[in-house]
């Protein structure tokens, strides 16, 4: 249940592939899980950025403890498809909104990996501030909106474990 | 935890092997009927087992239980087990001769990294250091063979065997009494209160993560009490607000759902307790509003982090998207002459997302026509 009265994150993933990497991220132990809400895939990257402005864009002027990751497929076209999503997101809401662009199917050839565990390896080395998948060719691109996360997001979405 | 389940000739289980082999936690799916609850009840008969509440083959198996009443074909369970670092195989099979009043035991047998603890077939056991003796047929042995106090093989078979929780919960039957403490929790979770009671009195400390747990989805729990009550029990009482003046409120009078947080709440507390659980939850996101199962089914999946296994049915759009291919099963069946076949769902291709294909039935629609024609 969303509660708007603490800072909470939304992500929207483009696709299945995108959701699993979110079941695994949320699923690492210092996931505060109660403060981040998976959305169901909204179905292609368009179907993402028209979402964001149909819904997202209200949510986040409503309540400024909202934050929203959007999951997108880049395809390729990195560039090009950021400067679409930038071009769509208000100044006023810029701050609390982030994209993460991947490519999911050579992402876990690339790894032999499923999506989960990729989801859960970045997890983990967002907790430990760690840099080794981040950094990978199919994810580095992410570097200026992952330092935003870092700074907004991480301090209310990681809890820090007992050892 | 469990690695492989085999059933043959029981209910719509046919020569069906479930394994679970590097999936701490897995969904199953299927159309209804599709075998996913008799899954559990196969689980249940491994439990009953465990817990000493079946040591007779008629408490076990009914006439019914074999595939079409074909009770001259031998109806087998056989569950793969990892505890610690041992591997462990315990196996029991069931026939029913026309003459016979109830099933007889065929063959039953213990292993232990592939040696064996105990076998026997029929009336003769034999035990690992060559000892044998006799044992009426309709009486199950893992419960009532003792072995050398230095082979702790079967206290860990049956102590895990018992300690499983297998669970389809009534909240209507979940009044929150407890009048003797237990931990082995029933089916429909009626004893959730004994439950607590046990678990809260043995492991005190892991009261933390049963209130953590409550705090992050009923907002205003303030913590939990067991009150006396009538002669020799204590009734769940929970209590809300702040701790001047809060509001109590007796367990059987919470909402169904939040009946259910409290007895997810109890199975991660006692997933953290020491001992790794088993849990097979059917459709945990029954009784839950919408906004409230993603995060349910998550805090269950991440009993894996330290070490519990979580197995779960649903038919739950978002249930469903909590899980991943890899780790979500398929059960088809073609009719109720045929046996249930499970796969992977990374076996069954899809156009499009999981749940706008399974809304179109071209998963299980597909796959089910396939075995039709196979």
């Amino acid at each position: 249940m969303v509660n708007v009265f603490k800072p909470h994150v939304f992500v929207l993933p483009e696709d299945d592939e995108n959701r699993e990497f979110i079941n695994g991220f949320i699923g690492h132990p210092a996931i505060d899980d109660g403060q981040i809400y998976p959305l169901p895939v909204a179905g292609g990257w368009a179907a993402v950025l028209k979402e964001f402005e149909d819904v997202y864009v209200k949510r986040l002027r409503d309540s400024h403890n909202a934050h929203i990751i959007m999951l997108i497929d880049y395809d390729n076209e990195f560039e090009t498809r950021r400067a679409k999503f930038q071009a769509k997101i208000p100044v006023d809401v810029a701050d609390r909104a982030f994209g993460c662009a991947d490519e999911p199917k050579d992402l876990k050839k690339a790894t032999r990996r499923c999506c989960e565990e990729i989801g859960r390896l970045l997890a983990n080395e967002c907790d430990t501030g760690t840099e080794q998948l981040w950094t990978h060719g199919h994810l580095r691109h992410n570097n200026d909106d992952r330092a935003r996360l870092t700074t907004t997001v991480k301090p209310f979405l990681f809890r820090q474990l007992r050892a | 935890m469990i690695e492989r389940l085999y059933v043959h000739n029981f209910r719509g289980l046919d020569n069906f092997t479930l394994s679970l082999a590097g999936h701490p936690s897995a969904l199953l799916i299927g159309r209804n009927g599709s075998g996913k609850s008799t899954v559990r009840q196969c689980l249940e008969l491994f439990q009953s087992i465990g817990r000493r509440n079946s040591r007779r083959v008629h408490e076990l198996i009914s006439p019914g239980a074999f595939t079409q009443h074909r009770t001259d074909i031998p109806m087998k369970f056989e569950i793969e087990l990892v505890l610690g670092r041992r591997r462990f195989t315990y196996a029991i099979s069931f026939d029913w001769p026309e003459t016979f009043r109830a099933a007889r035991i065929v063959d039953e047998s213990l292993s232990a990294d592939g040696t064996s603890v105990f076998a026997r077939h029929h009336a003769d056991v034999q035990l690992a250091g060559g000892a044998t003796f006799g044992l009426d047929w309709h009486t199950v042995a893992l419960p009532v063979v003792n072995v050398r106090p230095d082979n702790t093989a079967l206290q860990t078979v049956k102590a895990f065997l018992a300690s499983m929780i297998l669970t389809a919960p009534v909240p209507a039957l979940m009044a929150g009494f407890s009048d003797e403490p237990s931990l082995e929790l029933d089916m429909h979770a009626t004893n959730l209160a004994s439950c607590l009671s046990a678990l809260l009195t043995q492991k005190p400390a892991v009261y933390r993560n049963f209130d953590t747990y409550v705090r992050g989805v009923i907002t205003d729990f303030f913590e939990v009490e067991f009150v006396p009550r009538g002669e020799s029990g204590y009734q769940l009482v929970v209590k809300f607000g702040e701790a001047t003046d809060p509001l109590s409120v007796d367990f059987n009078a919470l909402s169904d759902g939040e009946k259910c947080f409290i007895l997810s709440a109890y199975v991660v507390a006692l997933n953290s307790a020491g001992s790794p659980v088993f849990c097979m939850w059917d459709e945990p996101d029954n009784h839950l509003s919408l906004p409230e199962v993603s995060q349910f089914i998550t805090r269950l999946r991440k009993m894996t982090n330290q070490g519990g296994q979580f197995l779960a049915t649903s038919h739950h759009p978002e249930a469903i998207r909590r899980f991943s291919d890899e780790t979500t099963f398929v059960l088809t069946r073609t009719g109720h002459l045929a046996p249930s076949v499970v796969r992977p769902l990374t076996e069954l291709p899809r156009d499009g997302d999981l749940i706008g294909a399974l809304l179109r039935d071209e998963i299980i629609g597909t796959a089910v026509a396939v075995q039709s024609v196979g």
